[in-house]
């Protein structure tokens, strides 16, 4: 048995996200988009999205993301068993 | 007066500035990392300088095998084309010799080793190009002079 609902998730996105575009559909999410270090010597950032399982059902890579002004695709996408989903997220 | 390892550095790096695909985005010893502006990119580094003497033993004069690294660095779409590009150009302007203290020294290609991350927004690439310089002989306390 979970212990939160779909509505107890939302409320959290909606506390601590910000509203992103998946496809043509505006949904709450966390954004991240923290730095990393590649290869050794390459520096770049890993952007992601964490939303609900329940707003993204036929979720598939290459589909377009936009959050926070930056138009992305869907890279990999990662739930995480428990009613969120981490959408990885690539430049395009 | 600079080590040769120096002075070979300096003409690979004079060799490789304003390739198309680089341009004057060459570095050496770079630690820090290279940003989405700062590439594509060189970074030219050499990694090694063995002395080819019989068994090892002392002698007046060094003959030096100097290896020289060139890694590209690249982001984006199309990175295996990108990176060989790179290395096309790479390839051609060390594939003839280089001046080195007034001599001509050609450097020998050994190999080159690829690989990709996708771990950022964009996927990144490196090629790694070795060469091998011929033996570069300098007295065994000068090794700033080529001979």
């Amino acid at each position: 048995m979970s212990l939160e609902s779909d509505a107890d998730r939302l409320s959290y996105l909606q506390a601590f996200g910000e509203q992103i575009t998946v496809n043509t559909q505006t949904l709450w999410a966390v954004p991240d988009n923290a730095y990393i270090d590649v290869l050794d010597i390459a520096a770049g950032t890993r952007p992601q999205a964490i939303v609900r399982t329940a707003d993204v059902p036929s979720i598939a890579p290459g589909q377009t993301v936009v959050m926070q002004g930056t138009q992305y695709s869907v890279a990999e996408i990662q739930p995480d068993g428990t009613g969120m989903t981490t959408l990885i997220l690539q430049k395009t | 007066m600079p080590h040769v390892r120096q002075d070979l550095r300096a003409a690979v790096v004079a060799a490789v500035t304003g390739l198309a695909q680089t341009q004057t985005r060459v570095h050496t010893a770079r630690v820090y990392p290279l940003r989405e502006l700062d590439m594509p990119a060189l970074v030219v580094n050499t990694t090694n300088d063995s002395a080819e003497t019989e068994g090892g033993a002392a002698e007046l004069y060094v003959p030096r095998v100097i290896s020289v690294e060139v890694q590209a660095y690249a982001r984006g779409a199309n990175l295996a084309n990108t990176l060989d590009t790179i290395c096309e150009q790479v390839e051609g302007a060390l594939g003839v010799a280089l001046t080195v203290q007034g001599k001509p020294i050609l450097l020998a290609y050994q190999s080159t080793e690829i690989e990709f991350d996708g771990e950022a927004e964009q996927p990144i690439g490196r090629a790694v190009i070795t060469f091998n310089s011929p033996p570069l002989y300098t007295a065994s306390n000068a090794p700033g002079t080529l001979l």
